[in-house]
């Protein structure tokens, strides 16, 4: 009887999807950096309600979390093309239709995925930051773009970590869809070497193991991250109160003049 | 020089002050004192605009500012540098260490070089006695040590008035003493800088204010010399005031 399960294929499948990982890496890293910028433009849009494009953009987030995700990349797979013609027709563009990149669509879905989840967690995060420390930076003469880029984003960031860290593992474990429009990353590799040899369970147990490596590194890192970004609240209890002279809360205000050294 | 004119803020109909006017001259030291909730705070928070007014207007040395009239973020800018603010709540960047904190508007809003910009921050810590606690966060400080980082962000701004919003309001009673202390030695060591000063540490004003005025029911109620104000005063809701202050002293 031929092995029914063979472990040496799992360690021969595992440096053969590895090759993939770029890929990967690749859709992971660009649709969390474009959902981050998209789901934080999102969440102020909605803390400033600008008129209608908060109305719309509330549609868009409860669309995308109210549809599962491989079905939102059959729609961009199927839609865009679509799109493309109707931009062709009504503008005289001369798009190619029948040679859009598969890994657009996917970029395009991952980040528009991810956008919609952040800019929940973003939005209560911006809100969470303490308003004592944006008045102080408006007193200072900070403008309001120094003021998101130096005390918003860091607070909210620090708020916001544990919640887009499980998002980024979650993303990272989607990029497994990206075979539905043709862009062979690891699980597609894994589906070509399958089909190869039929040996399915190893390939798969081999991808299982690869993505679990994964994301225990990502944990790993996110918690690196967090216990850098956090060391203001991590050191020694507070140090007692250097010694202060009172008395100089004894001289009468008669006997003290301004410009007067009071040592 | 500060000139306000016609100055009046309101929240949802509830009008806090109305048709304002004040002067008052560079160097000088003026304390509002009166009830909470009487709008001392929004008074002071106008004059950085962090509370927008309704009507009126607020000079400081030729630069102005215009309630409903469209300002740029240069203008804005320019307007809140002509004063700093040391906070109830101290209002530190928590993320940022005692040194950064007082870095922050030198490098960013004055764009001082960080050689310039920490020479200036080291010596402000130096004046409020925090040099050594440069490092610290604001987390691992007292309230008192937190305060006196927010006086060392203030001064080091060196813009022409100081506005100090109840600097000891927030603090146990026995940190009170080192922050005054400190308020006090920077107020009268720098004879140049105007001071606008809200507090309930009466015998604090009675010590370093040159003019008291007495906030209440929308207006200043009263003026004068702390003197004037402390052992003689006019109107019948100061010596109300001043009786119950009397009374919680001697109690």
């Amino acid at each position: 009887m031929a092995k029914v399960f063979d472990p040496q294929l799992v360690l021969r499948d595992i440096p053969k999807l590895l090759a993939y990982l770029p890929e990967t890496l690749l859709i992971t890293i660009i649709s969390l950096v474009i959902g981050l910028i998209l789901g934080l433009g999102i969440a102020m849009v909605k803390i400033h309600r600008v008129p209608v494009l908060d109305r719309l953009l509330a549609i868009f987030v409860s669309f995308t979390r109210g549809t599962p995700i491989l079905v939102q990349l059959y729609v961009t797979y199927y839609g865009i093309p679509i799109v493309l013609q109707y931009a062709n027709y009504y503008w005289g563009t001369h798009l190619n239709v029948n040679n859009v990149p598969g890994l657009l669509f996917v970029l395009v879905t991952f980040s528009l995925n991810e956008a919609a989840y952040n800019s929940e967690n973003i939005r209560g995060a911006l809100q969470a930051v303490d308003a004592g420390e944006i008045e102080a930076a408006t007193a200072l003469g900070e403008t309001q773009w120094q003021i998101l880029r130096r005390i918003i984003v860091p607070e909210a960031f620090v708020i916001a970590l544990p919640t887009l860290g499980n998002a980024l593992i979650s993303l990272m474990k989607n990029t497994s869809l990206a075979f539905v429009a043709s862009v062979v990353e690891m699980t597609a590799r894994g589906q070509i070497i399958a089909g190869n040899d039929y040996r399915y369970f190893e390939v798969y147990l081999a991808l299982a193991i690869i993505y679990w490596g994964l994301t225990i590194i990502t944990e790993q890192l996110i918690r690196l991250v967090e216990k850098r970004i956090t060391r203001f609240q991590q050191q020694q209890a507070p140090q007692p109160a250097k010694k202060v002279n009172f008395n100089l809360l004894k001289h009468p205000a008669s006997v003290v003049k301004r410009g007067e050294t009071l040592d | 020089m500060i000139k306000i004119k016609g100055l009046s803020k309101s929240f949802h109909n509830n009008t806090i002050f109305s048709d304002l006017n004040l002067e008052i001259a560079a160097g000088e030291i003026v304390a509002i004192i009166g009830p909470s909730g009487a709008g001392k705070s929004t008074l002071l928070r106008c004059l950085n605009l962090l509370e927008t007014p309704d009507q009126g207007s607020i000079e400081f040395n030729q630069v102005a500012y215009q309630a409903g009239a469209k300002i740029s973020q240069t203008q804005l800018t320019k307007f809140r540098q002509q004063t700093t603010m040391v906070f109830q709540q101290f209002n530190l960047f928590r993320q940022k260490t005692v040194l950064e904190n007082v870095l922050e508007g030198l490098l960013v809003v004055k764009k001082l070089s960080r050689s310039e910009a920490e020479k200036i921050a080291l010596e402000k810590l130096t004046l409020v006695g925090l040099v050594d606690h440069a490092d610290y966060y604001p987390g691992q400080l007292s309230g008192g040590q937190k305060q006196r980082v927010g006086i060392a962000r203030a001064l080091a701004m060196n813009s022409s008035t100081l506005l100090l919003d109840e600097p000891t309001s927030a603090l146990d009673s026995e940190l009170v003493g080192e922050v005054l202390a400190t308020l006090r030695q920077v107020v009268l060591q720098n004879p140049n800088q105007t001071v606008v000063l809200i507090s309930h540490e009466l015998a604090f004003v009675q010590q370093v204010a040159t003019r008291v005025l007495f906030f209440d029911q929308g207006g200043i109620l009263e003026e004068g010399t702390p003197e004037q104000i402390f052992k003689n005063p006019k109107n019948e809701r100061t010596q109300q005031f001043l009786s119950r202050f009397n009374q919680q002293v001697f109690s």
